[in-house]
Order: structure tokens, then C-alpha cells, then sequence
């Protein structure tokens, strides 16, 4: 499959997300100061050229042999709700942000099951009524998040209404994926990849309240 | 063959493939019997099979379990006591029975005639079955709507053909629940975008019984609540969810969460004391006080936590009022479903719109009925 560059994007953000924060938080441990450039060097490289974490692992994996062992969206995906790391938790204890923390948890791990289910039609589609539920709820502590915005941080506000609005058409994008598929199954890596993209967009809400809120 | 064989619309494991002159097997299906690849996804697709039309026995009660094969048997034996149907079927007519996504239809073919018997909407089909009554091929087809159910009684030449009719009659019903299912995430992920204020969370229906006629659809989930779920939401997309349908929606969803935590009476108070809040015009204010008593009184301690989410259906002019007692009550908003204060606007129906009594009454009666029955104002 040729991969197209947003796609490509998507993979080199998720990569960031779910492959190369966990092991930087797990070398933090070790070396607080070595973990943290790491990290910055990263940002700042993927900022400037936009991919760059895909194609570096990409070339760690070609050097292990691996990197036709699998598929990397697939496996994305399924990290994807597995792996949580300290940046994309909510800090603020209040019960409001803490309920935002558990909920994006909880449709990231409903979405990271896609690729094992989609094949049994009658579990997919418990699934899907599990993930409409998980949207609803995550877009509900939003909202309970926004409001929460002191009146006079009109700027704050805004910013969260648009990242959830963004949050919403990748939805519709994901839900017009699944009817793709029902037509035609061959269209299962349209459905990991849009479920991807919901993935990311649920840790673009976290950093963003985090920014905004924290 | 065994005698009874029972389709309950799940798991066609280890079930028949015969080949017949008349059909096609389509081999692709995972192992939980669902196909992968449906037969019926196009619009236009259809099957035909040939049968021998018994009849229809009305009158059937709604809760009767056709994976009994007693009771079928029981119900054929009354249809044929009562001249319903026949005691014998002669085949003389050559019958037809098409089934598509949408339907199950009966005809009888004469040359280039084709007389219809009946249609019948899959989203109607409570269950199909088989039945091996000593060698004779009895396909049996629960259908109806909450107050009235039919059997209608076909016979087949060969198993091979009954279990294949039972099989494609289940690909069907999987069509109809899939586009349920993805019309579900569709209007959930329509209602959160007009949502700018923390409207209640929908409850995860997993757990939930859809069957309505018997527990042989358990595991499938009836299509014809599953289409109800459709028709509903393209009938709210088509009004454009204006601020009288999101409130409609709202208050559903309200509904949804007391019918999990009260008993059918309690329902029915609610009913008439939310319809008396909002009808009040008392000379004596201590007269809505204590209404707004009975309702605290009503969900108890409990589930006072509850009445927080009661506050979008109240209507303006008492709106303050019940702010103000459930204050005193020590109820906060924070707490409840709501998010804030700002996320309960008052309700602005006109007085003449009010919870209809018979919307309470018949979602009471059917507690195992999902959706709700759709609101009308």
C-alpha cells in the first residue's frame, strides 16, 4: 500500500506517542536529562520535518529485519490504547479533569481492539456501540472542561471548542470508514487508519486542556 | 437431519450446506456464522426459494419462545384445529418465497403471474425456525409488532432448503442490526456535535436486552427495534435538531437513566407530577412547593442525586423556584449529569407541550423494549 503523506504524519505523531514517549519516560528514570533532549530533539526535528519519527523507525526496524513482520498501523493501533505516558495524563486532580483522563483512556483502549475484532462481525459491531458510547462520554468531560474555564479566558475556551471540533469530524470520517467497510471488507486498513487518527486526536484534546488548563 | 433444528439468528455453526438446483451457497462466513460478505448487501440483491404456503395463525402471544419446538408444534396443531391452516397442503400452486434486505415476500408464480400472499419487513421478524415434524419440513416465521404477532407456516421439500431460507433470513437480519449499529454512532457523534453544554451520558447498552418477542434474538438483537433506532434518528437529522428535538432527546436520555432505577409506578408519578410542575399555575406558590415535595419524596434519598438532571424539563416560569428547592435540599448541580448551571437552560416549551401520558405509560409497559417509543409533542 502506498503510503500517502498524511498518513505518513499520522504514523510519525503516533510513533511519538506510543513508541518513542513510553521508552523516553522509562529512560527518565534513568537519566532524567539525556530522556528529556532526547524528547525536545524529536519534537523539534518531527516540527521541522514532518514524518521523521516514522522513517526513524521505520530504519530501526529494517535493521532488526522486522520491518515486514507486521503491520505497522495495525500495531499502532493497538499500542495506541496500551500505552499511556505521564504527557498525556492530566495533572489537575479535580474530579472534572480526572474524569477527562479516564475517559480518553477508555476510548483509546475501546479503539485499540479494533484490529482484533473486526474480523467477527458480531463482536465489531458490539464494539462500535462501545465506541459511540466512549465518544459521547469523552466529548461530554469536555464540555464539563470548558465550562469549567474561568468566563474571562474567552481565548482558552475557544481553543478547546475547536479541538473538539476537530475531534468530531474525524469521528464522522471514522464512522463513514466503517460503512465503507460493511460494504466491502477489503477496506479494513481505511477503518485502523481512521481509528488511528481518533487515537491522535483524543491526545490532541489531553495536550491541549493540559496547555490550556495545567 | 435431527428433528428441531432451532436457528436462533447467531451461531449457524456446524450447520448444513446442501447444494439445491435453486440456490446459490455463498461459503464465506466467519466462524460466529455471521457472513463476511453478504449475499443481500446491495439494494437490488434478493433470493428466491421455492416453499409450500401453509398459512398464518394470528393471535399469537407475544412472549411465546419459538426455539421451543413444543410450542411451535403446539401452535401449528391449534392453526390446524381452528382451520387456519390446512391439514394437508396439496403444492398444487407453485409458491415463491423472495427475500431481500428490506422483506420477506410470499407469491404464488402461475407462468408470468405473480399473486402476492404477504410481505413481510425484516425489521417485523421477531424469529424464523425450523422443524422437523417426522419428515415433514416446517419453516416457521414469528412476526408482528408489540400488540399483535402472526406465525406464518411454510413447508419446505428439503432441510437443505428450510436451513438455508433460516440462514439467508439471518444474513438479513445482521444487515438491517450493522446499519443500526453504524446509523447509532452517526447520530451519537451528530447530537455531541450540537452539543455545546454537558448533556447526560448515554449508558453503555451492552448489558441491554433488545428482544422484544423471545429470547431466541437475544444474541442478534431485534432488527425491528434496531430499524425503530433508524427511522427514529433520520427523522431527527430531517428536523435538523432543532432546540425542540434536542430537548425531545434530552429528555430521552433523562428517561433512560430513571427507567434503570425505578419501578413501574414510580414512573408513572413521575409522569404526572413533572406534567403538574409544569402545568401549575397555583394562586398559592406553597402549592408548587409542594409538588416539587412529592417529586424529592418520590426519588428519595437515594436517588436525589437524580433530580439534577430534571432541570432542562422544567419550564421557565418554575425554573427558579426549582433551582432554589433543590438548593435547600442540599442537591448541587455540579454533581449531577449537568455540568454546571449554565448547562441547564430552563425548559421553553410551550405549556402546551407536556410529557405525553401514553409516551410514559406505553415505555413503562415495555421494559425490555429499546429504543423508546418515539416522542411525540
Amino acid at each position: 500500500m502506498t503510503m500517502g503523506d498524511s498518513n505518513k504524519n499520522l504514523y510519525a505523531k503516533m510513533i511519538v506517542d506510543v513508541v518513542l514517549g513510553p521508552v523516553l519516560e522509562k529512560l527518565e528514570k534513568k537519566d532524567v536529562s539525556a530522556a528529556q533532549t532526547l524528547r525536545a530533539a524529536f519534537t523539534k526535528v518531527d516540527n521541522t520535518l514532518p514524518g521523521f519519527a516514522y522513517d526513524y523507525v521505520k530504519g530501526i526496524l529494517k535493521k532488526a529485519e522486522i520491518h515486514d513482520k507486521f503491520d505497522l498501523c495495525e500495531t499502532l493501533l493497538q499500542l495506541g490504547g496500551s500505552q499511556d505516558c505521564e504527557e498525556l495524563r492530566i495533572s489537575r486532580q479535580e474530579p472534572t479533569f480526572q474524569e477527562l483522563n479516564k475517559c480518553a483512556t477508555a476510548l483509546k483502549k475501546i479503539l485499540s481492539r479494533i484490529p482484533e475484532q473486526i474480523y467477527d462481525r458480531k463482536q465489531f459491531l458490539e464494539t462500535i456501540k462501545e465506541i459511540a458510547s466512549a465518544i459521547k462520554r469523552l466529548l461530554d468531560a469536555v464540555n464539563r472542561v470548558i465550562a469549567e474555564v474561568p468566563a474571562a479566558d474567552n481565548g482558552s475556551k475557544q481553543i478547546l471548542e475547536d479541538r473538539k471540533k476537530e475531534f468530531v469530524r474525524y469521528s464522522k470520517k471514522f464512522s463513514n470508514m466503517l460503512k465503507e467497510f460493511f460494504r466491502d471488507t477489503n477496506q479494513n486498513q481505511s477503518v485502523f487508519i481512521s481509528a488511528n487518527y481518533l487515537i491522535y486526536q483524543t491526545n490532541l484534546i489531553l495536550r491541549t486542556v493540559k496547555q490550556e488548563c495545567c | 437431519m435431527e428433528n428441531g433444528e432451532w436457528f436462533n439468528m447467531d451461531s449457524m455453526d456446524g450447520m448444513r450446506r446442501q447444494q439445491s438446483n435453486y440456490e446459490v451457497v455463498n461459503e464465506s462466513r466467519n466462524s460466529s456464522g455471521y457472513s463476511l460478505q453478504s449475499e443481500f448487501h446491495r439494494e437490488s440483491d434478493h433470493s428466491e426459494y421455492q416453499v409450500q404456503f401453509a398459512g398464518i395463525i394470528e393471535d399469537i402471544q407475544v412472549h411465546v419462545d419459538i426455539t421451543n419446538r413444543t410450542e411451535v408444534l403446539r401452535m401449528i396443531d391449534r392453526g390446524k384445529m381452528e382451520q387456519m391452516i390446512p391439514l394437508k397442503v396439496s403444492g398444487e400452486r407453485n409458491t415463491i418465497l423472495s427475500l431481500s434486505r428490506y422483506n420477506i415476500k410470499l407469491m404464488y408464480r402461475d407462468h408470468s403471474a405473480e399473486t402476492l400472499i404477504i410481505r413481510v419487513p425484516i425489521h417485523e421478524i421477531a424469529a424464523v425456525c425450523y422443524v422437523n415434524d417426522d419428515g415433514v419440513h416446517i419453516l416457521a416465521v414469528k412476526y408482528g409488532n408489540p400488540e399483535r404477532c402472526s406465525l406464518l407456516v411454510l413447508y419446505c421439500d428439503t432441510p437443505g432448503r428450510a436451513e438455508r431460507i433460516c440462514s439467508d433470513v439471518a444474513q438479513c437480519f445482521q444487515l438491517v442490526y450493522t446499519d443500526a449499529v453504524v446509523q447509532l454512532l452517526e447520530d451519537t457523534i451528530g447530537r455531541v456535535e450540537n452539543s455545546s453544554t454537558g448533556s447526560p451520558t448515554i449508558n453503555n447498552e451492552n448489558g441491554r436486552k433488545y428482544s422484544f418477542f423471545s429470547a431466541s434474538q437475544l444474541s442478534l438483537t431485534d432488527p425491528r427495534n434496531a430499524s425503530k433506532t433508524r427511522s427514529r434518528s433520520v427523522a431527527n437529522s430531517d428536523s435538523g435538531q432543532s432546540a425542540q428535538s434536542y430537548q425531545a432527546e434530552l429528555l430521552r436520555s433523562y428517561l433512560e437513566q430513571l427507567r434503570n432505577k425505578f419501578s413501574v409506578d414510580e414512573l408513572a408519578k413521575f409522569s404526572t407530577l413533572l406534567k403538574q410542575i409544569n402545568e401549575f399555575s397555583p394562586k398559592n406558590p406553597m402549592d408548587l412547593q409542594a409538588v416539587f415535595k412529592e417529586v424529592f419524596q418520590l426519588y428519595g434519598n437515594e436517588r436525589k442525586h437524580l433530580l439534577a438532571g430534571l432541570c432542562p424539563f422544567i419550564y421557565e416560569k418554575h425554573y427558579d423556584k426549582f433551582l432554589e428547592f433543590l438548593k435547600k435540599q442540599g442537591i448541587s448541580l455540579d454533581n449531577g449529569t449537568l455540568s454546571s448551571r449554565h448547562s441547564f437552560p430552563a425548559c421553553t416549551l410551550p405549556p402546551s407541550v407536556t410529557v405525553p401520558p401514553l409516551l410514559m405509560t406505553i415505555w413503562t409497559a415495555n421494559w425490555s423494549s429499546w429504543p423508546p417509543p418515539p416522542l411525540s409533542w
